[in-house]
């Protein structure tokens, strides 16, 4: 197995052009794993920690602030740099393994490795996210909606990498939760993230490891936009947030495995949802001036 | 005159722990070394058809590739080798993971990578692995060590319970567990003509000696077994292991040195287990509370080549005071490695019994503490501390007041925090604690420092340091002056680190050889007409900080140093002091908050207390209820090695698939000792500890879960699934 190190985003484009079989490791966290196990043995790995350029984020200028993580952030600086805008990714990245693995682990690399169960992915789903690959061909931008094509399989071609995640500034509240077999260092159970988005009186909403891919639950975001009160003080009936559960449940495909049953991942994602609904709910009734 | 004994004084190992300067097991580097891998049986039953090591034998950098046709026939040996066979003598194999083949190359990836390309051909018969799946087939079977019967009667049990007021009967269980040390099993062998030298991360220097010796016809002095640091054993380094005995032979096949170190996924197979295990309890009792039966069936799995069970329901025959009893323990043959000790083996059944109390104090309609406080075990005035504890009314007391017990609301499902159910939950901890023969020798040098030697070893519970403790306290040195030496056999014979049995067993000789050093040198000194102690009748000089004093005159005095110098030569003496098996106690108090619509379960709040003897150093103490409530915590919660039903196969071999708790499933545990000497114990009046804290927690966390919510879960682990 041959280990590559490129220092700029230019050559490890050629490296991967050069060689389409190389795996690219960020912070290792699922790689490492995959070669203790034996799951893989892949011809080379690149190595994409010696390319600073990666590493980085900014935000775009334009009013409707945008902002571009570099793949190569790790989920602690999410946590502190980007908590007040993205709040939807930072509390995704604060359930992620440890300490040791928060500093190391990259959104990039969730995205390279498109676990069903990987942490962001929801959220991404949610925020409108897209993802930017390069291959020496170019870059492209890809939504996220369209990025994870099947179990641990994304959009990428042979050659590209993972450069960028573009992510809106978050415009209403947004909600995480997950269910792990233990409180920390865990793959999750299941996983959810809610997306509100007051302004356009729309709502998205993801579920993780509960489907052959992280999925949009649409027919809830649906029912969301329609019924709820978006005008309107007060708390949400007991009776929209049970609907909103069950058509997020409606929208799963688990399986059973050593982590938990398929019919516990459904029964707890509805319990997420009205959950993660109420949370929202409340914080934008904080938020509105109405209730001020 | 005690002035280390009792502290907490910090590990005498610790810098060299953290710095890496400790040197396990794998950290040696010795020239010419092979490297061995194993290569496992894929099937669980069957035979052997062919092995066809072309593919491996071609991989660059193997030097062979060996299989039962290139083995010797080894004798098998009796305890503490558990199993009835040697892999790789014959062609059957008895469980998935079983040693077929062992590959040896120049590095370790080059066996590792050859392991993978040896090729076996197998008959196959389908194997048995779970206890559901042979549901008629329980069995006594004879039992292997006669401290551990069966099968134990007392009473009339049956009638008893017939005649009982209030009865109960309920069946409890638990899955496979596997021990997890961090540090894996790793063995060097080394041959030099007819000796060999085994670094070998071992729980017993002297047990793996014995082991080694009575398997090829060597005597024991042939055979040297050092182990100096441990990380971790918990059980599964106590036994002497088939991988052992493996690259024994192989190393003197290959006529050099041979390396092995098992990966995680073969300690799934390789070390033993906790069994799975059912546990039928039935309790008569008055409608006071009043034990009158206890009855208990414990099914444990066993195999088809040997009937061996390890988790003795000790505490339903020794706990409380009841006449008729009736325990007997089955066997259920399986087809999966023999299983072994894990950390408190009677946690196991001990779970059944604390959670049977706690359904029969629901049932009566009385405190929980106040039921077990009616059926306590009076101490018996010629050998009370054997079996109960004139203390444990104390550690309740302790334990209850610390956690606040008193304002418990008795209902069950009643107490909330938003959409938490909040459930509190006790039980007493008890365990066995052995005493093995142990010999230690003391030497004082000429530069008047202390050297300890003795072949017991430290697991990482503490106990260079407590050893060292004690001598320098006994010679009356400060504690940078002793220096202990421990996992060799070129040291006097010692204590296995198992069954709580360090410090019951080695203190005792430790301070008795201390003390004779301590005399010999006073006497150096008293008869010395160089020394300022001369004429000083020996009984009134003291010794502190290195010195001896006269008693009285604090300036004559002399010192360890200088009176060895004088001297010329060292001071040696030796001794073995045996101690007797007993039992610790405690009792464990906890505090669940559990979330009923996504059935999590959190442990919010743990107070034990514990009478253990003395204490010989309050933090190795505290660490050991820290581990012991944590392991409870992953009994309770989270800890269950998973075997597929049709392969009888461990499907997740893993610490990222086999959950242990981590930090944020912990709480920090409140702990406190009664701390009173027991005059029974020859160990500074301290008995064995290790596996006590921990031994009532699964029970605790699941009578807290049905506090919190009216519903009582007999299997552990109490995962999400069964709490919705």
């Amino acid at each position: 197995m041959d280990f590559l190190r490129p220092t700029t985003l230019d050559e490890a484009l050629a490296a991967k052009a050069e060689r389409p079989g190389a795996v690219p490791i960020a912070g290792g966290t699922d790689v490492m794993v995959e070669l203790n196990f034996d799951h893989r043995r892949p011809e080379a790995l690149l190595d994409l920690t010696g390319v600073g350029e990666l590493a980085e984020w900014s935000r775009s200028s334009g009013s409707d602030g945008e902002i571009r993580l570099g793949a190569g952030v790790p989920y602690t600086r999410v946590i502190t740099e980007l908590g007040g805008r993205l709040p939807g990714l930072a509390m995704a990245s604060r359930t992620v393994g440890s300490p040791q693995i928060r500093n190391r682990g990259t959104v990039g690399g969730n995205l390279g490795s498109a676990s069903p169960a990987g942490d962001t992915h929801p959220v991404l789903l949610v925020t409108g996210a897209r993802v930017e690959v390069a291959s020496v061909r170019g870059t492209r931008l890809i939504p996220a909606t369209e990025f994870y094509t099947g179990v641990k399989r994304n959009a990428l071609a042979p050659d590209e990498l993972v450069t960028a995640v573009h992510l809106p500034e978050a415009t209403g509240p947004q909600q995480f939760a997950k269910v792990g077999t233990r409180n920390a260092m865990v793959i999750a159970v299941c996983s959810f993230a809610l997306a509100l988005d007051p302004d356009r009186a729309a709502a998205r909403a993801a579920i993780g490891s509960a489907a052959p891919t992280p999925r949009r639950a649409v027919a809830a975001e649906r029912f969301l936009a329609e019924e709820l009160p978006w005008g309107t003080p007060g708390p949400l009936r007991d009776s929209l947030k049970r609907r909103f559960g069950e058509l997020v449940a409606e929208a799963t495909e688990p399986i059973d495995d050593v982590r938990g049953t398929a019919a516990y991942r459904r029964h707890a994602l509805a319990v997420l949802a009205r959950r993660t609904l109420t949370w929202a709910w409340n914080d934008q009734q904080e938020r509105s001036p109405s209730c001020a | 005159m005690t002035r280390l004994v009792g502290r907490g004084v910090p590990r005498v190992d610790g810098r060299a722990k953290v710095t890496g300067a400790a040197r396990y097991a794998a950290d040696n580097e010795i020239a010419g070394v092979l490297h061995g891998f194993l290569v496992m049986s894929t099937i669980a039953r069957g035979e052997v058809r062919e092995i066809d090591p072309s593919a491996a034998l071609a991989h660059p950098g193997v030097v062979a590739v060996y299989t039962h046709a290139d083995m010797r026939t080894l004798t098998v040996p009796g305890f503490p080798y558990n199993r009835t066979f040697i892999p790789m003598q014959d062609t059957r194999v008895h469980y998935s993971g079983q040693p077929v083949a062992y590959v040896v190359a120049e590095t370790l990836e080059q066996a590792q990578e050859a392991a993978n390309l040896v090729r076996v051909r197998y008959r196959a018969e389908p194997p048995v692995a779970r206890l559901a799946d042979a549901p008629d087939e329980p069995f006594l079977p004879e039992g292997f060590r006669a401290d551990q019967p069966t099968e134990t009667v007392r009473g009339d049990a049956a009638t008893a319970l017939e005649q009982a007021e209030v009865r109960l009967e309920r069946t409890y269980g638990s899955p496979m567990q596997h021990h997890n040390p961090i540090e894996p099993h790793t063995t060097t062998a080394v041959w030099d003509g007819e000796t060999v030298t085994l670094h070998e991360s071992t729980q017993g220097v002297v047990f793996t000696r014995n082991v080694v010796s009575a398997v090829f016809g060597l005597p024991p002095a042939d055979v040297r077994v050092v182990s100096q640091y441990l990380g971790g054993g918990f059980g599964a380094k106590g036994p002497v292991y088939p991988h052992t005995l493996l690259t024994v032979e192989v190393a003197r096949l290959a006529r050099r040195p041979v390396k092995l170190v098992l990966s995680r996924a073969q300690m799934y197979t390789s070390n033993g287990h906790r069994s799975e295990f059912r546990n039928h309890v039935r309790l008569g009792a008055t409608r006071r509370g009043t034990l009158t039966a206890v009855i208990g069936t414990s099914t444990a799995q066993v195999t088809r080549t040997d009937e061996r069970t390890f988790n003795t329901n000790d505490s339903a025959v020794n706990l409380y005071a009841c006449p008729n009893i009736h325990v007997r323990q089955l066997g259920v043959r399986l087809d999966l490695p023999t299983s072994g000790y894990m950390r408190s083996p009677e946690t196991t059944a001990h779970f059944g019994l604390e959670t049977a109390m706690d359904e029969l104090s629901y049932e009566i309609g009385i405190d929980p503490v106040q039921l077990r406080m009616r059926n306590l075990r009076p101490t018996d005035p010629q050998n009370g501390r054997h079996t109960a504890s004139r203390h444990l009314p104390a550690c309740y007391r302790m334990a209850a007041n610390a956690f606040g017990w008193k304002w418990r609301n008795p209902l069950p499902g009643t107490t909330r925090d938003g959409d938490e159910y909040i459930g509190w939950g006790m039980a007493t901890e008890t365990h066995s604690h052995n005493a093995i023969r142990s010999t230690v020798a003391l030497t004082i040098g000429l530069d008047g420092r202390a050297t300890l030697r003795t072949a017991t070893q430290d697991i990482g519970t503490g106990t260079y340091t407590v050893l060292t403790q004690v001598a320098a306290d006994e010679l009356g040195m400060p504690l940078g002056q002793v220096t202990t030496l421990l996992g060799d056999t070129a040291f006097p014979d010692a204590s296995l680190s198992a069954g709580s049995s360090t410090v019951p067993s080695v203190v005792g000789p430790v301070a008795d050889a201390a003390q004779g050093a301590r005399d010999r040198v006073i006497a150096l000194a008293t008869t010395d007409p160089r020394s300022p102690l001369h004429g000083v009748p020996a009984e009134d000089v003291d010794t502190e900080g290195g010195r001896l004093f006269a008693r009285g005159d604090r300036h004559r005095s002399d010192s360890y140093r200088d009176v060895l110098t004088r001297h010329g030569r060292p001071v040696e003496t030796r001794s073995h002091v045996e101690n007797t098996r007993g039992h610790s106690f405690g009792a464990v108090f906890v505090e669940v908050r559990v979330q009923p619509r996504l059935g999590t379960v959190r442990v919010s709040r743990v107070a034990a207390a514990y009478d253990l003897g003395r204490v010989l150093n309050h933090r190795t103490a505290r660490g050991q209820v820290i581990g012991g409530v944590t392991w409870g915590i992953g009994f309770a919660l989270m800890e269950h090695t998973a075997v597929d039903p049709n392969t009888a196969r461990v499907v997740n071999p893993n610490l990222s698939t086999y959950l242990v708790p981590v930090s944020a499933d912990t709480p920090s545990v409140d702990v406190a000792f009664v701390d009173q000497p027991d005059s029974g114990s020859n160990a500074l009046g301290a008995r064995g500890f290790g596996e006590t804290p921990g031994t009532g927690v699964p029970a605790a966390i699941g009578n807290a879960i049905y506090h919190a919510t009216g519903r009582r879960i007999r299997d552990v682990p109490f995962t999400q699934d069964k709490l919705l």
